[in-house]
């Protein structure tokens, strides 16, 4: 068995490693595209239509039209999710390199007959015209008709994980000292 | 509270936290679940369609099953064809599969953009989930082969002491290699039935090109005779050049005729450099990157221009680590065909079964695109499958065409323009299942019927050769050998024009020269009569399109004369008295067979390629070293093959 004073040092080994990766990875592994959904929950009634907005970062290394950029949707209930990009069909606006467009709509999600509180999420990635693909989120369309029981979105995870580091850092500074 | 006692908590929560970081990024997720993007897709109008060619990938961690396409729209324009749904293959992490969609484009406005969204199902994990990607196309935007022509032009300088000309058998094939003044080696390897008759073939080594554009300029090129030969299944070239030069910087050229119509030419996915080619003009490989290029005018030439950039790409990867393929490039190439396809292929056949003007362009796009797509034939089955419906009637319709108007014309030069069609026709639209004995049972009568007449052939020649011996000895003849208006018949059973007629002696001077002390004392050379049997056929290698007169037409001749001199020698030594002797020899036929070279391969005589009524000048040499002496000859002369009744 090891000793405590050993197995103290590999468990703060551990720790360090991994509040490095937590903050640095992210970092290192930042997309050259990105989009951020103002609001991922939205709600509409069976054979209703919701628009998701929000902003697209372009940090591609080039300047690039909205109609650039195409929205990929999968992982969702074929009968009865109907995406459909709106980014750059409707209009066209340039999104120069290294910024963040304005929030508009990005794209539409319909719903055929749905029952009353059910609870359909979309997977959904973008890409560009170079090739660049940001990360995948989810959305979800909820219907009318019940309180339907929130995903707990990927912010709450993370600020909960962020909370549970700093617990341990106040432990931390107790093993050393 | 102490913590020793929270280790396995702790581990446990640090791992958990870890974790979920990594599950709130979308690596984690996309490790886990197939995400479907699409890669650039290729568009363009033909006809009144609109089509779009869509590779659609895997991104994911896990493999997508029974994918299936149930909806696809751009803008308000709903899907033509292919009927829905459509099945694609499974979709491994990485994989692609491309689908083509047509739309009819009559309400599209050229110019604007529209959203394209193919919407569909797949499998994964036991679950049925659904898929929609979307791509933003503009309509009416020129593709590659819609751009006005704006060839580049180069200037080759030919090293022709070095060139190589060798006879090769169409049913046989063979190889050539030329070695050019740097230590490049150029081998040629035509396979068997890549040729249509028997051709004379030659390699020359380009030493320089001027305006050739790439970086670092010329590393080796060859251009090839007879210009405009067209292969029916690839020959491969392979270019050793005298210097090592890194993939990544080897890039392969082509132009035709003296360095017209310019373009990049892809080079084979092989470690060595090496071309298939189903062409002839020249080819090369530059060192360095390509620079701007025009638009050659062919569409073949555009498509390879366009090819080679992505299969370079290809061959940078394969080469020397091996990993797995670039599909990215793989998928861009065949968005290419498909272009290619949809805007000249498909309305070349469409066009040429009832206009038989476009036919020959049909069959040789349709068997360059059937060598293109050899690697990847599932993905152009449909394509495939339309070329096999459509070139039979291709074919036929011009094949009856050409015989309508042979039995209709009086002249025999207009009957042989059209007999040459109807041979071409007959033998290479067999690479894509049409033509043949299957589709033309009356072939060797039709042809009958169309060749009414025989040629003529007239063959002269000025022999001057010598022979000087070690010890000042020496032997030196001046002729004329003359044969006129040899008749050849025309056999359609082996489409070979036959014959024999006299072969004779015009003039005859011969001067011996004895080592001394001997002196001549009346040495004289008579030439006896004799003949000439004399094969042509048709040169069926060359383009047909280019051939639009009866002096165009290209014809392969093969001459064997036969022909002996009386020769008596006489000598007169410081001791006795002058002694001669009288020997038939046959110094005519050993001095050409030396000039000709002894004849490469099996043939003893190379064939000549001649054109109907214009003399082809005949010009052969030769040196030999033999017995400490020296043997030259030369036969100077024209032959010329004409119809017996024009």
């Amino acid at each position: 068995m090891e000793s405590p004073l050993r197995y103290r040092i590999f468990t703060v080994a551990f720790f360090l490693l991994s509040l490095f990766l937590l903050t640095f990875l992210p970092a290192a592994m930042a997309d050259a595209i990105s989009v951020q959904i103002s609001d991922s929950a939205l709600t509409t009634t069976s054979g209703g239509t919701v628009t998701f907005d929000g902003t697209v970062n372009n940090a591609s290394g080039s300047d690039l039209n909205a109609s650039n950029f195409f929205f990929n949707f999968f992982g969702f209930d074929p009968t009865a999710v109907n995406p459909t990009q709106d980014l750059g069909v409707a209009t066209d606006f340039l999104i120069p390199n290294s910024s963040t467009s304005l929030d508009v709509a990005l794209f539409d999600i319909s719903l055929g007959p749905a029952a009353p509180g059910s609870t359909f999420p979309v997977e959904f990635q973008l890409e560009d015209i170079n090739g660049d693909q940001s990360g995948t989120q989810t959305v979800t369309v909820s219907v009318l008709g019940s309180t339907p029981i929130p995903e707990p979105p990927t912010a709450v995870l993370i600020l909960a994980s962020f909370c549970a580091i700093a617990a341990m850092l106040v432990k931390f500074r107790t093993i050393l000292l | 509270m102490r913590f020793d006692n929270l280790q396995i908590p702790l581990s446990r929560l640090l791992m958990l936290l870890v974790l979920s970081a990594c599950f709130a990024s979308s690596p984690c997720l996309a490790a886990s679940s197939p995400v479907f993007a699409t890669l650039p897709p290729t568009s363009g109008s033909a006809g009144g369609s609109f089509f779009v060619f869509l590779p659609i990938t895997n991104t994911g961690g896990a493999t997508a099953t029974q994918i299936q396409i149930t909806a696809a729209t751009l803008g308000p324009v709903a899907l033509q064809t292919p009927a829905l749904p459509l099945s694609l293959a499974d979709l491994a992490p990485g994989a692609i599969d491309e689908s083509t969609l047509t739309f009819n484009s009559s309400s599209l406005i050229s110019g604007k953009n529209y959203l394209l969204t193919v919407r569909g199902k797949y499998q994964a994990g036991g679950t049925t989930l659904g898929f929609a990607v979307s791509r933003i196309i503009t309509f009416g935007k020129p593709s590659l082969f819609q751009l006005p022509a704006n060839p580049l032009t180069v200037t080759p300088t030919l090293d022709s002491s070095h060139s190589v000309k060798q006879p090769i058998s169409a049913s046989q094939g063979g190889t050539l290699s030329a070695t050019g003044a740097d230590g490049s080696v150029f081998t040629l390897v035509i396979p068997p039935k890549a040729l249509l008759s028997d051709e004379l073939i030659t390699l020359t080594p380009v030493s320089a090109i001027t305006a050739l554009p790439i970086s670092n300029g010329l590393l080796a090129a060859v251009q090839f005779a007879p210009e405009g030969l067209l292969f029916q299944q690839p020959a491969t070239l392979t270019i050793q050049p005298a210097v090592a030069v890194p993939i990544p910087q080897q890039v392969g050229f082509g132009y035709h005729g003296s360095g017209a119509e310019f373009h990049f030419q892809p080079l084979g996915l092989t470690q060595a450099i090496s071309f298939s080619l189903l062409h002839f003009s020249g080819v090369g490989v530059g060192q360095g990157t390509p620079g701007a290029d025009g638009t050659p005018t062919s569409a073949l030439d555009r498509l390879d221009n366009a090819e080679a950039p992505l299969l370079a790409l290809e061959r940078q990867t394969l080469f020397p680590n091996d990993p797995p393929p670039n599909q990215q490039a793989q998928a861009e190439s065949a968005g290419l065909l498909q272009q290619y396809f949809e805007q000249i292929l498909q309305p070349e056949l469409q066009a040429a079964e009832t206009n038989d003007a476009q036919a020959v362009d049909a069959v040789k796009s349709s068997i360059a695109f059937d060598q293109q797509v050899a690697t990847d034939p599932g993905t152009f089955q449909a394509e495939l499958n339309f070329i096999k419906a459509s070139a039979p009637l291709v074919v036929a319709n011009a094949y009856n065409d050409a015989l309508g108007r042979c039995e209709g014309d009086t002249s025999e030069n207009a009957r042989l323009l059209e007999a040459e069609k109807m041979q071409w026709l007959f033998s290479a639209p067999q690479a894509l299942g049409a033509g043949g004995p299957a589709a033309f049972p009356n072939f060797n009568s039709d042809l009958s019927t169309c060749i009414a007449g025989p040629l003529q052939m007239t063959y002269n020649t000025m022999l001057i050769g010598s022979g000087v011996t070690g010890n000042s000895g020496s032997l030196t003849l001046n002729g004329e050998v003359d044969a006129t208006q040899v008749p050849l018949f025309f056999s359609s059973s082996n489409m070979l024009y036959q014959g024999t007629g006299p072969l004779i002696y015009v003039s005859l001077v011969g001067v011996v020269v004895y080592p001394p002390p001997a002196v001549d004392c009346g040495s004289h050379f008579i030439g006896l009569p004799g003949t000439i049997d004399a094969r042509a056929q048709f040169d069926l290698n060359i383009d047909p399109s280019t051939i639009v007169s009866p002096d165009q037409i290209p014809i392969t001749l093969t001459v064997f004369p036969n022909i002996m001199e009386l020769a008596t020698f006489a000598a007169l030594g410081p001791d006795t008295p002058c002694t001669s002797a009288t020997i038939p020899t046959t110094l005519y036929l050993a001095l050409y067979i030396l000039a000709d070279g002894f004849g490469p391969s099996a043939n003893l005589f190379a064939p000549f390629v001649v054109h109907l009524g214009i003399p082809e000048p005949i010009n052969l040499h030769a040196s030999v070293p033999l017995g400490g002496g020296l043997v030259t000859a030369n036969i100077v002369g024209t032959v010329t093959l004409s119809p017996q009744n024009p």
